[in-house]
């Protein structure tokens, strides 16, 4: 018998004792070392019919995120700012975990966890969605999409959300005084924008331009099993973990979340600082994929793919 | 409006006859049994299938052949709209019900009696021909979870505009209100398997359409083919040879 | 044939949603060129390989020399796709022509889908503006050709007026030149200079020597209008309120008197003289600033002006000539002000000058050169004026070398600029249509200055007509609600020679002693579906357009005269109203059906009038035409105690010769009993249909209303009334219509002179859909009718068509067309029926004119003439024979600045209406009846005028020589 096909099934009898195997020799199956996340990649405006998109792979982890752009009357409180609106998706083509009720718990989970951590880190001014006091605003609808739940997705979803809002350009438009908002057309498809007559209406007008986005939160979930700390666990790795410990951060380092869902280890100071510490070093890498893929779309053109 | 000029070109550069530019990519997601990328120009799908494996629920198990099942649905910000698209609308029910059944013409589902076959078809983005698309992305994610089957299907529509029969209609097209044929093929037989059209078309422009979908259908069969040859051979080099 | 290509994706955001499209671009794009060994040859490729020169025009070549283009001597022309899709964008009308150029193989025009090819596209760049971006496409494209074409005979030069492009053309290796530099290069067709649109973007280096008549030399060019302000300005000034936006339409009768539809004033803003028209043409959208108050003026409303009394040079011709005399307010000088709040003469009203026009209406105008002193010198440039036919047309300066050939011609003339140093503004010649005064083309002319569509039916159209011959079907007898009414006695009565009978009537008698009466009106919509090419064509032209000597259908001839033409003796489809009626005319009930009818007996009025009054006939169809005109007369009467008006128009008819369609003879038109019957169950069957359609469909029906007319309108009439002595009550239709009832005169045609004159107060009626206004405003005021609308001629007018389909949707025949439910477009239908239907009896009006002066060239006849108004050096008289009107003059008119006062000579009173010698031994009165001479006469040469002058024997022949 092929050794390969050994090892697969000591894996499916005994799980347990194969994951400690490897953790004893400060490994892990897929041959990472404890302290290493999986290879991560960012593809921003991978949906071109988003007004924001990327795509974001930790290892097979694969989540796409998109933003739609809709006009709305600004609220009462709140008269010059836009607004933003979060869901988090996992359909069943993500896992082959077909329980939709567990779906359901996880994505809330997440989707409240990504929206704190953008609110708290001050990510998007939302008075930069501002159309025109009191009459038009933006509301921004970002739509996280789990395409293949392979672990650590709290982490995939912040970096997708906030990858996200990178990509979003909001779109120019102009509003006449009954509070409307009208598309700014380019000059071959609407004609000589002088020559379309009724001078009149122009009030505000908005040009073309992305975000100035604020601080961005960095996310790392850490594995607890029999003292060794687990960064960035796989789905199958998650299964046999005792707990995790998401810690979110913000660009200054400061502590913006805490999660950890259960299970039965002991939170102490040290441990939580040796999260934090492990976060921080995982910030600093996503932080550089984030410029250095950024970097690459705006080589690419804004035109061409 | 004018969807094709003078000059013989449609309004985003192809001649009548022509089909967009396709783009597959096999295993592209890890936990599934297969799955499947495909572009039909801007139309951009992802399948996954899993299985066969045990039926979930008992009594649904089928004797003599595979169950499948068979669930679409599509991104918020797949179209220029955003739009909830809660699971189990009536579009959603019927173009799951359409790619299953295209599907199970493929399959050679008694050969896999007892089991469930499950595909997932999501669309990321929309730019017409959607459901040709959810129908290739399906038939690749198949093959890539090397469930059997007779054949691929291959699927495409075609319309008619300005007089004038069009392949592969994109969104501007298809909004344009005229006829839209989209057909299944199973290409070695050549036998439809599915033929979908939505409005009035006299008899002998219908015959045209027909046609030129089925040419499509091929074109992109052939297309389809080639990505997984080549898909395969790439898996053999990593696999190393296969030892007897 | 599936190659994969390079694709680009472009974004927009258009709408606020996000569009994406796909963009691919090709190897296989062709160059067009027979001279090319490389590309493929096809059908398209047109390019000669013999031509001197490739052109490859761009965007505003296109769009502003098409009259150029249209020339045959250009051709070999590359139109680059950018150029084509921006004048899409820009200019409907130009696209179209230029595709025409396009599909005619032989001019040689290629499109080069540049946007397309490989090696073409250009990416827009990083802060590049759209237009910018296009005019490097369009470079890249002529540098692609050249390469292309490199070593072969046939070179490619860019036409461009924009100076900076041609500069970075040239930088970039290309062959580049003006269109005014190309043209003059072209010395093997001089003429091709008249085309030459001279437009503001020439650049300075080549715009061509601009019309030096207007200001003397070149170097001291004096600024006559004040400056344009920019679209920024206006933008800011419209916004605080400090200019208003509106549409100019200049009085018909006096070019430099406008009126600005003012939304922001609530009123109309009058603009008064040529400095403060500031080159605005009628028809422009303007921004307009409000004058102090103490600068308010006084319409001049109905004083003729014709151009430029103050003009330069040129004789003006000394008198107005005589014309057809007006029907309604808005045929009369001064109709501007119907809706201007002005107690008497002097009255002020907002008055203003234009400062920015906000958007042109520049179309072709159709006209003759003025006459020019001086050689008209063959071939040498000359710059002379253009005199629109419409009134309300400035002259036009144009350029022209074939001054001699055009001097007596009527032409097409395009405005190109109007610059501020130019009295005029400057244009092109475009075409010539035939003599001045020649028939044919005046009539050309008169369709074509109403846009009136004269076009054959295209094939698309035709194709909608069903398989001739046509007949009724079995099918069609079949139909559950078809009711097959052949055995009834059906007739027609309509004027002699007319071949689109559009409705019938039967009258039984039934045995309780009541009337069945049915009006049948053809099926139209039967043939005419919604949203065919058939249909929209229709909708389009609105109405038949009746000139004297011909007709300009709205459908194609086989409906027309065949198909739903209710002829005699065969089945035809009808749409039938059916009422039972006492013998004293009430309705007892009444219905509606689509049936199928066969027409015994297609009349004409004398006929049947002949009948009726004939005692030896007694056949049936007689005795129904009786009891028809009996029942009709009852219902008359009933009509008119509600208050509706017996109005009167002075409708002229021609006998025209069959073989050279000039008029033989003129007549007034002779209502007889017979017509009024007609028109009694017409309006009954209007009537009855418009509540139908409006119980069912409140919201869309398609009715049609008559304004009540404000006082001041009647005022002209009060005044003349007033200085004869007779009291009209203008305060109801009722009390007007009873006035003019005891209005009598010495003589019988008194009383249709007042009812001539009333009508010419009202405007016209107009269609409207009913959602747009509350029901008391659906009113009717000539009929007295609180609804009205037009069901009974569906061959010739389309708002019945509409309304066939709205009584078929109310009956449940079928489903209201989904354009029909639509407010807005129902809305946009009934403007441009007005439209059209106001144009077509324009048309109408200027036919007649036409075969007038026509009629009256060789023969001066005198005739019996009714003094309409009296004037400070003669009055205006109203011919009735020949329906025209025209002044009198009984003073000449003075040179300019010498001669006497006219005053001296006659007295004008006001109030009585009166002029009277200095002597006392001429007075003449308002309604006097007069003899005048009616001639034509030519002050200048092919300009013929008719000239009404007091016959000799009219009264003492005095005062003048």
């Amino acid at each position: 018998m092929d050794s390969q096909l050994e090892a697969e099934a000591f894996k499916r009898i005994y799980p347990e004792e194969y994951f400690q195997r490897f953790l004893s020799e400060g490994t892990r199956p897929d041959g990472r070392p404890l302290g290493r996340a999986r290879s991560t990649t960012i593809g921003f405006g991978a949906v071109s019919t988003a007004d924001g998109s990327a795509l974001v792979k930790i290892g097979s982890t694969t989540l796409l995120a998109g933003i739609k752009l809709e006009v709305m009357t600004p609220t009462a409180e709140a008269p010059d700012a836009g607004k933003i609106a979060a869901t988090f998706e996992m359909p069943p083509l993500c896992s082959p975990d077909a329980r939709p009720e567990r779906r359901l718990e996880e994505t809330s989970v997440v989707v409240q966890q990504v929206m704190n951590a953008i609110e708290s880190a001050g990510l998007v001014n939302t008075k930069e969605l501002l159309i025109s006091t009191g009459k038009a605003a933006w509301v921004a609808y970002l739509d996280i999409y789990c395409l293949d739940a392979d672990g650590s997705l709290l982490d995939a979803a912040l970096l997708a959300a906030v990858a996200a809002f990178a990509d979003l350009t909001l779109p120019p438009v102009r509003v006449n005084p009954e509070g409307h908002v009208l598309p700014v057309l380019s000059g071959a498809q609407g004609g000589n924008l002088r020559e379309n007559g009724d001078a009149s209406s122009e009030v505000v007008t908005v040009e073309r331009r992305k975000l100035t986005l604020g601080a961005m939160p960095w996310a790392a979930t850490i594995g607890l099993y029999k003292g060794h700390l687990i960064v960035d666990p796989t789905a199958e790795e998650e299964a046999l973990l005792e707990s995790t410990v998401t810690t979110i951060l913000d660009e200054a380092g400061r502590l913006i979340s805490l999660f950890k869902p259960g299970g039965i280890t002991a939170v102490t100071t040290a441990l939580i600082q040796d999260c934090v510490e492990l976060t921080r070093h995982r910030a600093r890498e996503l932080k550089q994929i984030l410029e250095e893929s950024s970097q690459e779309d705006e080589d690419e053109g804004d035109e061409s793919q | 409006m004018e969807y094709v000029s003078p000059e013989g070109l449609r309004l985003d550069g192809r001649r009548p006859k022509e089909v967009r530019q396709l783009k597959c990519e096999l295993a592209v997601l890890h936990r599934a049994d297969g799955s499947a990328y495909l572009e039909m120009g801007n139309t951009k799908v992802l399948a996954t299938v899993y299985g066969p494996h045990e039926v979930s629920q008992r009594s649904q198990s089928l004797h003599d052949r595979a169950l499948v099942h068979c669930e679409y649905s599509m991104a918020t910000f797949s179209t220029g709209e955003r739009r909830r698209r809660p699971k189990g609308d009536r579009r959603s029910v019927e173009l799951s019900l359409v790619i299953r059944q295209s599907m199970e013409a493929a399959i050679l589902t008694h050969l896999l009696p007892r089991t469930q076959i499950d595909i997932y078809v999501q669309v990321l983005q929309a730019d017409g021909g959607t459901r040709a698309a959810c129908i290739n992305a399906a038939t690749l994610a198949l093959a890539d979870a090397g469930v059997p089957m007779r054949d691929l299907v291959a699927s495409c529509a075609a319309g008619y505009l300005n007089g004038t029969p069009l392949l592969d209609l994109n969104y501007v097209e298809d909004s344009a209100g005229g006829p839209d044929l989209t057909v299944a093929l199973l290409p070695k037989a050549e036998k439809v398997t599915l033929l979908q059209m939505d409005s009035k078309l006299p008899l002998d422009t219908f015959e045209a359409v027909l046609g030129l979908a089925m040419d499509g259908c091929k074109a992109i069969a052939a297309h389809m083919r080639q990505a997984l040859l080549e898909h395969t051979r790439k898996q053999a080099v990593v696999r190393g040879p296969v030892r007897l | 044939m599936y190659q994969q290509k390079q694709f680009f994706k472009k974004t927009r955001g258009g709408k606020i949603l996000k569009v994406h499209r796909e963009h691919y671009l090709r190897d296989d794009i062709v160059c067009g060129s027979l001279a090319c060994t490389t590309c493929a040859h096809g059908d398209s490729t047109v390019l000669s390989s013999e031509a001197a020169q490739y052109l490859l025009i761009d965007t505003n070549v296109a769009l502003h020399q098409m009259d150029l283009l249209e020339n045959a001597a250009i051709a070999d022309v590359i139109v680059p796709e950018v150029v084509l899709s921006e004048v899409q964008a820009r200019n409907k009308a130009i696209h179209g022509r230029l595709r025409l150029l396009v599909a005619d193989k032989s001019r040689r025009f290629f499109v080069f889908s540049n946007e397309h090819h490989k090696d073409t596209f250009v990416k827009t760049e990083k802060g590049e503006i759209v237009n910018d971006r296009n005019d490097r496409a369009i470079r890249r494209a002529t540098t692609w050709y050249q390469s292309h074409l490199a070593g072969k005979t046939p070179d490619v030069l860019l036409l461009t007026n924009d100076a900076d492009n041609a500069r970075r053309a040239r930088d970039e290796g290309a062959a580049a030149q003006t269109v005014y530099a190309y043209v003059q290069s072209r010395t093997d067709k001089p003429e091709l200079l008249d085309f030459v649109a001279r437009t503001g973007d020439t650049g300075g280096e080549a715009a061509g020597p601009s019309a030096e008549g207007d200001a003397g030399p070149q170097a001291k060019r004096r600024m006559l209008y004040a400056e344009h302000k920019g679209m920024a300005e206006l933008t800011a000034g419209l916004q605080k309120g400090l200019f208003h936006q509106g549409k100019l339409r200049v009085n018909r009768f006096n070019c430099f008197e406008a009126y600005v539809g003012s939304q922001s004033v609530g009123k109309e803003i009058l603009i008064q003289g040529r400095e403060d028209l500031n080159r605005a043409v009628d028809g422009d959208v303007v921004a307009v600033e409000l004058l102090p108050p103490e600068q308010w003026k006084g319409p001049e409303g109905g004083i003729f002006r014709e151009h430029d009394e103050e003009e330069e040079g040129v004789a003006e011709n000394a008198e107005e000539g005589a014309g057809l005399a007006p029907e309604i307010a808005e045929d009369a000088p001064g109709a501007a002000l119907e809706n201007l709040d002005i107690g008497k003469e002097g009255g002020r009203v907002p008055t203003g000058r234009v400062v920015g026009i906000i958007k042109r209406n520049w179309r072709n105008y159709a006209g003759s050169l003025e006459p020019m002193k001086g050689p008209g010198g063959s071939g040498a440039m000359a710059h002379p004026l253009f005199v629109s036919v419409d009134r309300r047309v400035p002259k036009i300066r144009i350029q022209t070398r074939q001054l001699a050939n055009l001097a007596d011609k009527r032409i097409i003339v395009a405005i190109d600029k109007w610059d501020r140093t130019s009295r005029y503004p400057e244009g092109h010649y475009i075409k010539t249509l035939g003599d001045i005064g020649d028939r044919a083309t005046e009539s050309e002319l008169l369709l074509m200055e109403n846009d009136i569509n004269t076009r054959p039916f295209s094939q698309a159209v035709l194709n909608c007509l069903p398989p001739l011959p046509w007949s009724v079907s079995d099918a069609d007898v079949a139909k559950p609600w078809r009711a097959d009414l052949r055995n009834l006695r059906v007739c027609s009565v309509d004027p002699i020679g007319c071949r689109d009978i559009d409705d019938a009537l039967h009258c039984t008698a039934l045995p309780n002693g009541n009337f069945e009466i049915g009006v049948h009106i053809a099926d139209v919509t039967n043939f005419v579906h919604p949203e065919t090419p058939l249909d929209l064509e229709a909708a389009d032209r609105g109405t038949s357009v009746y000139l004297v000597e011909r007709r300009i259908d709205m459908l194609p001839k086989p409906l027309t005269e065949d198909i739903c033409s209710l002829r005699a003796d065969v089945d035809r489809l009808a749409f039938s109203v059916i009422w039972e009626m006492t013998p004293s005319a009430d309705i007892v009930k009444s219905h509606y059906t689509k049936s199928i009818i066969r027409s015994s007996a297609a009349l004409s009025y004398p006929e049947a009038q002949a009948r009726m009054d004939d005692p030896h006939m007694s056949d049936p169809l007689t005795e129904d035409l009786r009891n028809l005109n009996r029942l009709a007369k009852i219902m008359r009467q009933r009509r008119t105690e509600r208050g509706a008006l017996t109005l009167a128009s002075p409708e002229v008819k021609f006998e025209i010769d069959t073989e050279t369609h000039n008029p033989l003879d003129v007549g007034m038109y002779q209502i007889r009993e017979a017509n009024q019957m007609i028109e009694e169950y017409m309006l009954l069957a209007n009537v009855s249909v418009a509540e139908k359609i409006l119980k069912h469909f409140p919201s869309c029906s398609l009715l049609r209303r008559h304004p009540v007319p404000t006082p001041q309108m009647f005022e002209p009439l009060l005044r003349t009334a007033a200085a004869v002595g007779i009291e009209l009550d203008v305060g109801s239709s009722k009390a007007l219509a009873d006035s003019l009832d005891r209005a009598q005169g010495s003589d019988p045609y008194f009383n249709k002179l007042i009812r001539i004159l009333a009508t010419r107060c009202m405007t016209q009626a107009v269609y409207f859909c009913s959602g747009e206004l509350s029901p008391p405003e659906y009113h009717h005021y000539g009929l007295a009718s609180p609804l009205y609308t037009h069901f009974t001629s569906p061959i010739r007018r389309y708002a019945d068509v509409v309304v066939h389909r709205l009584l078929a949707a109310a009956l449940n025949l079928t489903p209201l067309p989904e354009r029909t439910r639509d407010k807005k477009s129902m809305h946009d239908l009934s403007d441009g029926l007005n439209y059209r239907h106001r144009n077509a009896q324009m048309a109408g009006r200027a036919s007649v004119e036409l075969h007038t002066l026509i009629f009256f060239k060789d023969r001066a006849v005198d005739a019996e003439a009714r003094i309409v108004k009296v004037r400070s050096n003669g009055f205006i008289v109203f011919v009735p024979k020949y329906g025209i009107e025209g002044p009198v003059y009984l003073t000449k008119k003075p040179d300019k600045g010498a001669g006497p006062d006219p005053n001296d000579d006659f007295v004008v009173d006001e109030e009585h209406q009166t002029i009277t010698s200095k002597d006392k031994r001429q007075t003449y009165k308002v309604l006097d009846t007069v003899t005048v001479h009616i001639e034509v006469q030519e002050p200048q040469p092919h300009r013929p005028k008719l000239i009404l002058t007091l016959a000799s024997d009219s009264k003492e022949q005095d005062g003048f020589a």
